[in-house]
């Protein structure tokens, strides 16, 4: 029996400059979470947006990067203390950029999580060396996820984040 | 989506089935599919690891056809190299399965989303795209990120959907959900 799901379950829609947004309290009702953002930045470089799961900001995310950046493609992979969503966003008032994260797994306690991630940053044609971004990231914790932490770095008034929930 | 408009929230994106894998599994068959007509499109979610023979391609096969009746394309990541390719071949390949001879964390499952469109069409061949990946322990970093597409070059509508693997057996805890989505 079909069982209709992709549900909704958490959003937030800024009303005034923040650094980061965390879902909490998140419930182990489904299996993969699906977390979407449009963000604009005040910022003028500095760092990129990212994820942390359950607070945790330990050397515990491995992931494989590509990267599109208007002339060529480049690969990359490392260790770092969160689930990168883009190495070379343009921090720029001008220009906005959105991500989708497939979050595989999140409530079960005997996987690692893997994080499916696609970044996307167009900018005008004087602008190239931004682009596509797919990020492929384990998080090395057999934990359930509870709660999500999204790093974006002067995410300015109407960015929004929604969360989502996958029953498998 | 901007600011203003209403979050995306599909009423129409229904799971119809999931196997969970607790005995290591050659191949696992989504059947009956011409029992969703309601649908449009499918979309396959799953989470795989394979046994120490694992061959290292994941197959996507349609209707149990087995012949040169399929083409792929793909770019990956792998550590600092990126590159593509394109084949005709006997399946799609699908990204990344988790093989149990190289990777040593027994928690890691490679992951993919695998939609496939106008399954159940008459008049155009179905196409397949899919996301996927995984990263080994450090320092391996031979495995990686991919986006894939391909085709089943026929026009019958797809009744049936097998994933396996070149050789060897998906592990237990492997996981494959089916979804549709109504067009």
């Amino acid at each position: 029996m079909p069982t209709p799901t992709h549900d909704l379950i958490a959003s937030s829609v800024l009303d005034s400059q923040v650094d980061s947004v965390t879902f909490s309290s998140i419930s182990g009702s489904y299996r993969d979470l699906i977390l979407v953002g449009v963000v604009k930045t005040a910022a003028t470089g500095g760092p990129s947006a990212n994820l942390r799961f359950n607070s945790d900001s330990g050397s515990n995310y491995y992931f494989a990067q590509m990267v599109g950046n208007g002339s060529t493609a480049s690969a990359t992979s490392s260790t770092t203390t969160y689930v990168e969503l883009g190495t070379n966003l343009y921090m720029s008032s001008d220009f906005t950029y959105n991500f989708i994260a497939q979050i595989m797994d999140y409530s079960v306690t005997n996987k690692h999580k893997t994080v499916l991630s696609r970044t996307n940053q167009a900018l005008d044609p004087l602008n190239s060396g931004r682009g596509a971004n797919a990020i492929a990231t384990r998080w090395v914790s057999t934990s359930a996820i509870t709660s999500i932490t999204i790093n974006v770095y002067q995410a300015v008034a109407n960015s929004t984040f929604y969360l989502y929930g996958i029953a498998a | 989506m901007l600011a203003g408009n209403e979050a995306y929230s599909p009423t129409d994106f229904d799971l119809l089935q999931t196997t969970l894998l607790s005995t290591s599994t050659a191949s696992v068959t989504f059947n009956s599919l011409n029992s969703y007509s309601a649908y449009k499109h499918l979309q396959i979610r799953m989470s795989t690891r394979g046994d120490t023979n694992w061959g290292g391609t994941t197959y996507l096969r349609m209707n149990s056809d087995t012949g040169t009746n399929y083409s792929r394309h793909h770019i990956g990541g792998y550590g600092s190299l990126v590159n593509g390719g394109n084949a005709s071949a006997t399946f799609i390949a699908l990204p990344f399965t988790v093989a149990d001879s190289a990777e040593s964390a027994s928690q890691a499952f490679g992951a993919s989303v695998v939609d496939i469109y106008d399954f159940a069409s008459t008049s155009n061949n179905t196409t397949v795209r899919s996301f996927g990946g995984t990263r080994r322990t450090p320092p391996d970093s031979s495995a990686g990120v991919e986006i894939r597409s391909g085709a089943w070059l026929n026009t019958t509508a797809v009744t049936s959907l097998t994933i396996s693997g070149s050789s060897g057996l998906f592990l237990s805890g492997s996981r494959f959900s089916l979804y549709g989505i109504k067009g």
